[in-house]
């Protein structure tokens, strides 16, 4: 009974954004009246909070192990703990596509009720969220129902959820990356709802500015939480590997990151407008085309859920009409934008501007990247693969000059064309550090390090002194410092900085060990001590105790490989030993024929950082967000 | 902004729906594909130093799994090939492209579903083949190659197009 009350009021809520959709396109022609605007707002709210109930529902049956329910049946077991039985849900496309619709439904809730009814734009915003909101329900309803049930003969235990998702990040990285995600639909909705009233009144980025943070915010989390999963807990031995569904993820990022910089100009100074819209619906248009690229099964990837070209071709067409639709409003009405300003070459907008054009640009490389392979499979018959050396070699250059940029742009001012010699006085203290300490990595005769090391390892250090230098010199003559800006770049330079350093420091060696046997090399010791059998409720456990001695400090690892019953599956537990500056990253292989076991050993540098660099952009968002109360 | 400008907005998005649109169309075409193909001639080293040939596998039914250590793919698709290999599925391995070194660890990691792997680094059977990329499974029965699967096999396709063989 339950999964079809939790049914019934999914096809309520569509059937209500239907209806307040349908009430604001019939009031354009009557012209709208406050109590019909009234009425739509109603049924839009009345259909989220139906949409809220349904999914508290749907969580109640996976908590109650309702495995009549076929979606929970596959994707659940009853020997799991209970947060892994809510977090089932979004293990694959069904319940996860209904967490992300439930996500949209309430950011645009959120958001229509904070905004003036008696704003213009009122009215569009409500249509453009309630129709947004219907395709998406529909391709639920119609082509990935959660509510399938399993009758007449429901089974006892259940599937089970894929071992590799039975992780605490599980239940927190999806829906972290959906609030981002979906959190774009705000500026969307807004700059869609602009486009169409056509009135262009000044003063609109402010409404959407702070939304657009948080989600940021969010998907900058939801990203960087999938980095710190594949590394820590699925053992894949590594931070970030250019695999299509990152990609995907990547590009509503960069255009987001251009999107909240180029919005930040159009609010300080009246420019760049035109940019500002198109990136507003790009960041949005871009995240469905990543849902479409990973729910259509298109291109193989870790991530992909089954192959269905049918549900593709469905996400397709929703994600062709609302991207024509609001790239149409765009190119049809944007000629009417007047920017208030002009921007002044050489003064802080117009390096914003460049940094709007190095964003699409990388947008564009990863997007040729994704495609490539298809457009080689499709058109030549042959399939490539497109990897790191592509991926590294568009970015090191691109980052480059966006670094220059940023340190062009940091000394520059709103409004006011540059000083050549005062700003290159500022920049020639950074520029030295950055030369000096590059060169002595780069002197270090045991690494050798590659031109595109080199360039990130410099930008890295490059932004990192600009900023350091600029908050000493600001408070020092005690001037005005922008926190959340330096903050964010801080994090940004740092980031590039632990990326290229992890990749010219770190090394790995391969190793076969009987019991009790040791490995000897000059710099550590490696010794196999004890290995144990232990039975969990639902998977085996194999556990290697390793010693290692390295300088002169023993540390004990305990690596593990575990067995699931209901799947079969073998999955691998590092051990890690994580310091300040690098992780020693133990995974067990294979037991060998000789009875001898498999050790792989990783020494990371800077991989902490890398995190640390990713919460410091996020800290430096929220303070901005907090300066806009 | 001018006003022919805008019709790349316009252009951009249809032209890539366009393509995505056909892309979908084609992978519904090659779904299941049934075969009636000579196993080619080769003679290459195995990941473990032997020598095989066509004419070793020229009777009985086997899996080919194309797969290599640079490709993803290969280790979501991996479980359930160590799954088949449990039922008793014979599967052959064929290392594509693929450092020597780098396949042998891959195979200790993760546990080898393969009876044997072939260590095909310049990718002349695959050639012979015809393999577009890694993963692709082909079925061989009495030396003749009667399926063949683009991207990684799972429970579906093994149940719609390769189980009725074993």
């Amino acid at each position: 009974m339950i999964p079809e009350i939790s049914h019934l009021l999914t096809i309520l809520a569509a059937g209500l954004f239907l209806f307040s959709f349908l009430v604001i396109l019939s009031s354009n022609a009557l012209s709208s009246t406050d109590s019909i605007i009234r009425l739509s707002l109603n049924c839009f709210n009345a259909a989220t909070i139906f949409l809220i109930f349904a999914f508290i529902l749907y969580v109640y049956l996976a908590v109650m192990d309702d495995f009549s329910v076929k979606y929970i049946a596959m994707h659940s077991n009853s020997d799991l703990p209970i947060f892994y039985k809510i977090s089932s849900i979004w293990s694959s496309h069904e319940g996860s596509m209904f967490l992300w619709i439930l996500f949209l439904s309430m950011w645009l809730w959120l958001f229509v009720n904070r905004l003036d009814t008696q704003s213009n734009l009122f009215r569009y915003v409500i249509f453009f969220s309630a129709m947004v909101l219907l395709f998406f329900l529909l391709f639920l309803l119609v082509t990935s129902s959660p509510f399938e049930r399993i009758l007449p003969l429901a089974p006892i235990n259940g599937g089970d959820i894929n071992p590799v998702l039975q992780d605490p990040a599980l239940v927190i990285h999806p829906p972290m990356l959906y609030l981002g995600y979906v959190g774009f639909a705000v500026p969307f909705v807004y700059i869609c709802a602009y486009l169409a009233d056509g009135e262009f009144r000044q003063g609109w980025e402010t409404i959407i500015q702070k939304w657009s943070l948080y989600a940021w915010a969010f998907l900058t989390l939801g990203i960087g939480l999938g980095s710190w999963w594949a590394y820590y807990e699925l053992g894949w031995g590594g931070y970030w590997f250019w695999d299509p569904v990152e990609n995907v993820a990547l590009m509503p990022w960069l255009a987001a990151t251009a999107f909240t910089h180029s919005i930040h100009a159009s609010t300080k100074s009246g420019v760049l407008k035109s940019w500002t819209l198109f990136l507003g619906l790009s960041v949005f248009i871009l995240s469905l085309f990543g849902a479409f690229i990973v729910r259509s099964g298109i291109i193989d990837s870790v991530h992909s859920f089954a192959n269905d070209p049918q549900r593709g071709l469905t996400l397709l067409l929703i994600t062709g009409v609302i991207a024509l639709i609001s790239f149409g409003l765009f190119s049809f009405r944007s000629t009417k934008i007047v920017n208030s300003r002009l921007v002044v070459s050489g003064s802080k907008e117009s390096f914003l501007s460049m940094n709007n054009i190095l964003m699409i640009t990388s947008i564009f490389s990863v997007f040729l990247g994704v495609i490539y392979p298809l457009i080689t499979q499709y058109f030549y018959s042959t399939k490539v693969s497109i990897g790191p050396p592509y991926y590294n070699t568009i970015f090191a250059p691109l980052i480059f000059i966006a670094a220059c940029f940023i340190a062009l742009s940091v000394e520059s001012k709103w409004q006011r064309k540059w000083k050549l010699t005062e700003t290159l006085s500022k920049l020639g203290i950074p520029i030295l550090i950055s030369c000096f300490l590059t060169f002595i990595v780069q002197s270090l005769h045991q690494y050798s390090v590659s031109l595109i090391q080199m360039i990130g390892l410099f930008s890295g250090i490059f932004i990192i002194s600009i900023y350091a230098f600029k908050l000493l010199m600001n408070s020092v003559n005690r001037e005005f410092i922008n926190w959340s800006s330096a903050v964010s770049h801080l994090g940004f330079g740092l980031l590039l900085f632990s990326i290229a350093g992890n990749s010219i420091f770190s090394y790995e060696k391969n190793l076969k060990l009987n019991l009790n046997e040791e490995y000897i090399s000059e710099e550590l010791e490696i010794s196999f001590d004890d290995l144990s059998l232990q039975d969990e409720s639902n998977h085996q456990r194999i556990i290697a105790q390793i010693n290692m001695k390295i300088h002169d400090k023993i540390i004990s690892f305990s690596p593990e490989k575990r067995k699931y019953f209901t799947r079969g599956q073998v999955t691998s537990e590092t051990d890690i030993e994580a310091t300040f500056l690098r992780d020693i990253y133990i995974n067990i292989g294979e037991q060998l024929d000789d009875g001898s076991w498999t050790f792989r050993v990783q020494f990371n540098y800077l991989i902490k950082w890398i995190w640390f660099s990713v919460l410091l952009m996020i800290l430096g968002i929220l303070i901005r967000s907090r300066v806009m109360v | 902004m001018k006003s022919k400008i805008r019709y790349i907005f316009l252009l951009v998005p249809i032209s890539i729906i366009v393509f995505f649109a056909y892309v979908i169309s084609q992978s519904q075409n090659e779904a299941s594909q049934p075969l009636n193909l000579q196993l080619p001639e080769f003679q290459l080293q195995t990941l473990d130093d032997k020598t095989l040939s066509e004419k070793d596998i020229s009777s009985g039914t086997y899996l080919i799994n194309v797969w290599a250590s640079w490709c993803i793919t290969c280790r979501v698709e991996h479980p359930f090939l160590i799954d088949l290999k449990d039922k008793g599925v014979p599967i052959i391995g064929l290392n594509y492209k693929d450092n020597k070194d780098d396949a042998i660890n891959w195979l200790k990691n993760f546990k080898s579903p393969y009876e044997i792997s072939i260590h095909d680094f310049y990718g002349t059977l695959a050639l012979d083949l015809g393999v577009t990329g890694a993963p692709e499974t082909y079925l061989l029965k009495d030396g003749i190659i009667v399926r063949r699967h683009i991207g990684e096999l799972n429970i579906e396709k093994w149940r719609q197009d390769f189980e009725e063989f074993f």
